[in-house]
This record gives structure tokens, sequence and C-alpha cells, in this order.
């Protein structure tokens, strides 16, 4: 029988375009105090470590979470790395639940963190191409690498397909994600991105995929964001507030999106989302659901998961935006936090991040990003070629 | 074992007045890499500028990539030859790219299914007017003259 898993602390650095002053072991130096603080833990209570850490070419470092296990004093503690994409948050904290459910340890820290602004290319002399070289080894290298792919053509594949199936998302609703996200993000201390913009704004800034224009991605961040994960023997013995991961769901799809049998939706997002709700027994998500924390790596990405989490059916996520459903004033809001395109992408740490600020609503501690009354919501992680990993978690207060 | 909570604390604002030390450094990797079961396919595709699925009879799929065994059925695949024509499926136009393609763009990337081939293939197709890639759209691979046995040995153009 698989026991429970409760959320007793949450820390996070505000994610920025680049910490000069801060190396990746004192960026997650500085989330794992803040989630010690948060759960009134010291580090030496902490029975197990697991890391995200995505890319060992932007931390200048294979192996790095060996030397984060060190800088925070671990030493001699059981410790894990776990990487998977863009979805690397959301396997480590899969990882760590299943270290707490199996009844193999009580308490675990959960910790995701990402430099990248250190690549650097001299003679463009601008980082996000360097950036992007260094995702882009994360793509088949023998089929798929060498034809120019980047990670913003990877997710435009499906998104045109969708479109042509569908005729939706439209570059308009698109752009009303965008607006949206980078609104919210003035409500989150620890955004990279706030910004005041027209959905003109959006269609008319530079294009980078079609059809994708330069608001339609989500930014790339460094930053670090920790949890602490506890037992239920554990948390009973505290009082503070708790949130609980009452659902989880994973699926990692075929990695060459030409071997999908549809290609134009979030396979990998549909079955994970299928499991956690059948785990957090959720008939009705539009109903059972206060506020959800989704991947919007790309405006699309955003609309295509409200489909593949049964907010509505195919094809019809971009009436949701439309609508204003997933407004922060709708019945559904999604990414009260500005997601990746306002709070920011730190690829690590950005699953950590979506369930911490989850922890945070259904606690009644999200400030002004407080969704009224919030009490369960979705979180979606995803990473991989055209969403090949997805973890989903239901949190609840 | 746990302390009462501490009134929580605000990670400080990035230090502006900060002057770090960098200095400039690249991670180098040579390789010799084997294309293992696979290169025959490479082998075809640089002296023959042919284009080889990999067939598994029992399950009636010809796949593009190649793979040596279906991973259906784990049974070996035969290499069958394919056509040199296909249909774009989905497609894009990339503006903005890695380091390595930067000076390359704009440039478009599509999934084609190659006449004969069960699934599908991320290929360049190369147009006049790269707003013009569409879904449907028939297409024929060109080969290079000079190929290295590289994936990007070959093209497409519209049909």
């Amino acid at each position: 029988m698989s026991k429970k898993v409760a959320i007793l602390g949450y820390g996070t650095t505000p994610f920025r375009a680049r910490w000069v002053d801060k190396t990746y072991y004192e960026l997650a130096f500085a989330a794992a105090k803040a989630a010690l603080d948060d759960a009134g833990l010291a580090h030496q209570e902490i029975e197990s470590a697991v890391y995200g850490i995505y890319n060992e070419l932007f931390e200048r470092q294979f192996m790095p979470d060996v030397y984060v296990h060190d800088y925070l004093g671990l030493g001699l503690k059981p410790s894990l790395r776990v990487t998977a994409g863009g979805a690397t948050g959301g396997a480590a904290i899969h990882t760590g639940f299943a270290q707490i459910a199996s009844g193999l340890y009580d308490i675990v820290l959960v910790l995701g963190v990402e430099k990248c602004s250190d690549c650097y290319n001299p003679e463009l002399k601008s980082s996000t191409p360097e950036v992007l070289k260094g995702i882009i080894y994360s793509a088949d290298m023998t089929f798929e690498a060498p034809l120019g792919l980047t990670p913003a053509a990877s997710y435009a594949l499906p998104t045109v397909a969708h479109m042509e199936k569908y005729g939706s998302p439209t570059e308009v609703q698109m752009a009303k994600v965008s607006v949206k996200n980078h609104k919210n993000a003035f409500n989150n201390p620890f955004a990279q991105r706030p910004e005041r913009i027209t959905i003109d704004d959006v269609l008319n800034s530079k294009k980078i995929c079609h059809p994708f224009k330069f608001y339609d991605n989500c930014l790339y961040s460094e930053g670090a964001s920790a949890l602490v994960l506890v037992s239920e023997k554990m948390a009973k013995k505290l009082k503070r507030p708790l949130g609980w991961i009452t659902g989880l769901g994973a699926s990692t799809d075929m990695a060459f999106t030409g071997n999908r049998p549809d290609y134009s939706e979030f396979g990998s997002s549909i079955e994970a989302g299928k499991a956690a709700y059948r785990m957090a027994k959720i008939k009705n998500p539009v109903k059972a659901l206060d506020f959800a924390e989704m991947h919007d790596a790309f405006t699309s990405a955003e609309i295509m998961s409200y489909e593949a989490f049964g907010f509505c059916k195919p094809g019809d996520g971009g009436r949701l935006i439309d609508e204003g459903v997933t407004e922060m004033e709708g019945s559904l809001p999604v990414n009260p936090s500005g997601g990746l395109i306002g709070c920011g992408h730190a690829v690590g740490a950005t699953g950590v991040m979506q369930v911490g600020e989850a922890f945070l609503q259904v606690t009644g501690q999200a400030g002004k990003r407080q969704v009224k009354g919030a009490r369960k919501g979705l979180v979606q992680s995803i990473g991989g070629p055209a969403t090949s990993w997805t973890f989903a978690f239901i949190v609840e207060g | 074992m746990p302390k009462p909570k501490p009134k929580p604390k605000k990670i400080s604002e990035p230090d502006r007045s900060f002057v770090p030390f960098e200095l400039p450094d690249r991670i180098d990797m040579n390789y010799r890499y084997s294309f293992g079961g696979i290169s025959p396919f490479f082998r075809a595709l640089k002296e023959e500028g042919k284009i080889l699925g990999a067939r598994c009879a029992r399950c009636k799929k010809t796949y593009l990539p190649p793979r040596i065994h279906c991973s259906q059925c784990y049974r070996p695949t035969k290499w069958v030859p394919l056509g040199t024509e296909g249909t774009v499926k989905t497609c894009t136009t990339v503006y903005y790219a890695t380091s390595r393609f930067f000076s390359k763009t704009p440039f478009v990337c599509a999934y084609i299914q190659v006449d004969g081939a069960d699934t599908l293939l991320l290929q360049n197709i190369i147009l006049d007017d790269v707003t013009q890639a569409r879904p449907g759209m028939r297409v024929r691979a060109v080969f290079k003259p000079e190929r290295k046995g590289e994936i990007s040995d070959f093209y497409f153009v519209p049909v």
C-alpha cells in the first residue's frame, strides 16, 4: 500500500535571465536553505536528496548533482540525480514521491537547479543561440539534430499539425496566452519577466519559428527551487501548512515525433493526466480543479494542454482562452505564477517551482497571485522532443 | 525534531554592483561514431543516393528513420528501397536558430511521409519562398552531389 506524501516546505530563488553572482551550486544552496527554513528543518534532518538538473553543457559540469550535494553539506546521505529534459523538475518530484510512498524515507529534499547563460557564443556575441545549441544535443543526433531543429521547431511541428486538424489554436488565441501569462507574472515576486503587452504586440513581435513569434516563446532562465517532501507520519508531528500530492501520473511518448500515431496532440499529457485524475479520484477536472500550473513552453502548448487534460474536448482549447476561463478571474485560472512565459523556465527547477506554486496556492500563501479558496490544483511538467515526457500532479490543501 | 517555523526570509535581489570573474571556456569531444546496425542506410545514402527503409514483415510496417528491430513485435526488420517522393505531414519555418545554423535561417523543417514508409522523417525543404511549405504538399528528394553519409546529404523540394 502506497503511503501518503505531503509537501512540508518550499523555497525558490527568483528566476532570472542570468545570475551572474551565483554558480549552479550556490543557486541550489539558496533554494535549499529557503525550503528548509519554510519546513522548519535543519539540513541534517534530510534523509535523502533528489536533484533535478537537465543539461551538463549548461552547468559546464557533468554529474553536477554530487557537487550540489557536497555544497549542501549532505555528505554520506543518499542522493540521486534525475534528468528528463524540460520535465526534469517533475521527474525529480516523481522520484522523491516514490521514495516516501514506498516507505523508504520520511524526509526527502527535491531540488531543481539550472544555469544556462554562461553558455555564450563569442562570434555572435550572444547567449541564446549557444543555449539553443546546448539543448539540441538532446534531439536525435543522427536523424534530427543535423537538420537545424530547434526547441521551438519541435513544438511548432505538432502545433501546425493541430492547427491543420482543428483550425486551432489560432495565432490570436496563442497571443492571448502570452498576454495572460506575462500579466500574471506581475503578481509573482519570483518571476523573471512581468510585462504589459497586447495581442498586437505578440502578433507583431519578431518571427522565431512559424507560427511562433518572440512573445509566444517561454523565457530561458537560471534559478533553483526546492521542496521538502515528508511522509504522513512525519507530517502529523508538525503543525504547519501542508500540501498533499494526492495524484500523480507519468507517461513517456515516442521520442521520434514521426513515430507517434497522432503527432498533432500531446499523447503523454493525455495519459499522465488520466493517471493523475484516477489516483486523485477526479472525474470532472473542470469542476474539481481550482487552478492549474501548466508547462507553457510555447503558447500553443498551453492551449493544447487544456485539451490533453480534459478541460475541453480536443480542438476546443482555444475557446477557453477566448472565453477567459483560464484567466485569473476565470473559473479555472491557468498559470497564476506567470508560467514559463512570465515567470521563466530554469529547466531543472521549473517543475519544482510549479509544484511549489501549487503548494503556496493550496495553503493560502500565494500572496497577490492567490486563487480565492484554492484547495486543489493540477501541475503539468513536460519535456523532450515535442513533449516526450509528462509528469502530472494533483496538489491538495 | 522539527523546530518552530522561522520568519520567511526574503532571498536577496541580485547584487547589481557585483563584478564576476569570467573566463571563456569550451567543452570539446571527438568521436568516431559507428552507426551500428543502421550502417547500410548511411552507406546506401552516401554511395548510391538511395533512401532505405526498414520493413517489419509481420507488422507490415516500414520504418524511416530505419531501425533493425521492430519496436512493436521485437522481430528483425529487412532493408527495403523506398521512393524519393513523399508528402509533407507537418512543417515549420525556422527564423531563429542555434549557433550552428544561425546564418542559415530562414529554413524549413518538415515531417515527411516518404512513399512506402509508415513513419515520418524530419527533413529540410528548399523553397524559393520559405513561407509556402504546407501540410499535404508533395515533395521529392534531391541528393547532394558530394555526400558524407549524413542525413543532411539530401533534402526535399516541391514536386
